[in-house]
């Protein structure tokens, strides 16, 4: 094949999986997990999740009428920019950081929760401060979704935060949080953040955690709503996808 | 074809609004009658001629009942000797599992719940002390204090749902809770065309559930137009629904086959058995998480909830891509 169009080849392909699996795949996810939002629900989420941003803001202006409980956390603060989004489409919001969830769940109809990758084992790889929320829901009977498109799906399989996550810099540059100051005995105003001072403290900002499969209610994606204990069978949508090899 | 397929879907329809209380393995049933339909497709695309596709058709439906001995048979391998067994409601599939191991020579005893309101538990007594099979009626409420003479639960299902876990008359997640308390095993017996592609969140999240089913009267308040302004901060186990009267007709109590147990109290006053009213806002099903089963009894061979729902998952994903 000359290279010229392998590369339009090349090109053609990564388009299709762009709109079949992430675009198209939204499409089909928010009308699943707005068929599961009743009128006067109260709904909780965590951080920022394009996908969820999606499905409440769509659920919203098809007339579902419903309250938001936007959980943020520190340093990132990013549920501050879905907060905006939702309150510019005009739906009831509560902002609270993470510490309070525990005061607020017993008000929570569902909790929906994004991913950035979903493990075999059926846990949930995803921002910091997920797992504890959705541990939480879960202790007080409160239906978790998970909301992921397909293609987050790994086959790998991951039993604790630890082995594998990422350290955001400290501090973080992509934070929108003004920074947090303290005074010490003499007066001198350092950066909370800031370690350099002390070479006993080292902080760590780790960017993922990872949510059990027990913690988790329900994973909706655009095949459908899966259990946890299913997820492994979207293996098998993967392998379809090597259908999708290059044949020079 | 394309006729014949709208016929079908017609019919189902019909037939589902017709039997509003069997609903979920109704549709369920449907479901997967309309998916075989749809395989015969196959057979030709001119004309609609339905009778080479009938004998497929019959074979079909007569598969349904042998479906019920297959799972008996599995079934039996399960039944000890001297087994007390606690079942809730009428199942066919059940009795059907009851009589053949009883056939078969295994001593069995079997507690059976009164299920209310329709009473049903009733009809299972008959058939199995018919048949020689000791079988005593139990309270629904007396179910935790009977547990620890229990061997293990075999209950039937109007649908398995996609998590792995049951739809079946209401009282059966009750006592799987009170069986795995216990440590009791859960069986639960399922034809392969009750399966469907439902996925409750919780027991108000079921296609069955309406507002008026655990709704309260608040006679003084006027009636608003329901719960469309929800506050934020509102607790979400707080939302009555505000009527004054209840007008909806009672499905429950005409079909009611169980006496008040002292006739000589039976006065609206004095009445062992709930008003009409109050019997209209309980519900008929309820939905049995899947955690609170062991095993299921299916022609497809005999499946944990997590294998059902693979199965369920895995077919429902060969069927889109096809």
């Amino acid at each position: 094949m000359p290279e010229q169009d392998a590369k339009d080849h090349l090109c053609e392909q990564i388009d299709t999986y762009i709109s079949h699996r992430i675009v198209l795949a939204d499409s089909v996810i928010e009308e699943y997990a707005m068929a599961k939002i009743q009128n006067g629900a109260v709904i909780m989420t965590y951080a920022r999740s394009s996908v969820v941003e999606r499905v409440l803001i769509a659920a919203w202006t098809r007339g579902k009428r419903f309250s938001v409980k936007v959980v943020d956390s520190r340093p990132m603060l990013e549920g501050k920019n879905m907060l905006a989004q939702f309150v510019k489409v005009g739906i009831p919001c509560t902002y609270l950081l993470i510490n309070g969830v525990g005061s607020v769940i017993a008000e929570v109809s569902m909790v929906f929760l994004g991913a950035h990758a979903i493990n075999s084992n059926g846990s949930v790889y995803s921002r910091a401060g997920t797992a504890l929320v959705a541990m939480l829901a879960k202790e007080h009977s409160v239906p978790v979704l998970v909301l992921s498109e397909t293609y987050k799906y790994s086959n790998n399989i991951q039993l604790d935060s630890f082995t594998k996550n990422e350290l955001a810099p400290i501090p973080d540059p992509r934070t929108s949080s003004r920074r947090i100051t303290t005074r010490d005995r003499l007066g001198n105003e350092t950066d909370v953040d800031d370690d350099t001072r002390n070479p006993n403290l080292q902080s760590i900002n780790p960017l993922y955690d990872l949510t059990p499969h027990t913690h988790i209610t329900v994973l909706v994606t655009e095949v459908g709503l899966i259990p946890p204990s299913a997820i492994s069978t979207l293996a098998g949508l993967r392998d379809k996808d090597k259908g999708m090899q290059l044949s020079v | 074809m394309f006729e014949l397929m709208e016929a079908v879907k017609d019919a189902a329809t019909k037939l589902k609004r017709h039997y509003s209380h069997n609903s979920v393995s109704l549709s369920a049933g449907c479901d997967v009658f309309y998916q075989f339909i749809s395989s015969l497709r196959d057979f030709g695309q001119a004309s609609i001629q339905l009778d080479p596709k009938l004998p497929a058709v019959r074979e079909y439906a007569q598969n349904t009942k042998q479906v019920k001995d297959t799972i008996a048979d599995n079934v039996d391998a399960f039944i000890k000797d001297d087994s007390v067994i606690l079942t809730h409601g009428y199942s066919r599939v059940v009795v059907n599992a009851f009589l053949l191991s009883h056939r078969k020579g295994r001593r069995i005893s079997v507690y059976v719940t009164e299920t209310r309101p329709r009473g049903l538990g009733m009809r299972t007594h008959e058939l199995l002390t018919k048949a020689g099979i000791p079988c005593t009626i139990i309270l629904d409420s007396a179910v935790a204090y009977a547990m620890d003479k229990v061997d293990m639960i075999m209950v039937g299902c109007e649908a398995v749902v996609e998590s792995g876990g049951i739809v079946n008359a209401v009282g059966s997640c009750q006592m799987a809770m009170i069986a795995k308390a216990f440590n009791k095993p859960v069986h639960v017996l399922a034809e392969s065309y009750k399966w469907t592609r439902l996925f409750p969140l919780s027991q108000y999240d079921l296609p069955t559930h309406n507002d008026h089913i655990l709704s309260f009267d608040l006679v003084s308040t006027p009636p608003t137009s329901g719960s469309n302004s929800p506050l934020p901060g509102t607790p979400r186990r707080h939302h009555p629904v505000l009527r004054t009267t209840d007008s909806i007709p009672n499905l429950l109590f005409a079909a009611q086959r169980h006496p008040p147990l002292d006739t000589t109290m039976s006065t609206n006053s004095m009445s062992n058995v709930m008003p009409v009213g109050q019997a209209g806002r309980n519900p008929e099903v309820d939905y049995t998480p899947p955690e609170y089963i062991t095993l299921l009894f299916t022609d497809a061979g005999i499946l944990t909830p997590e294998g059902i729902s693979s199965y369920l998952v895995t077919m429902s994903l060969r069927s889109e891509s096809s």
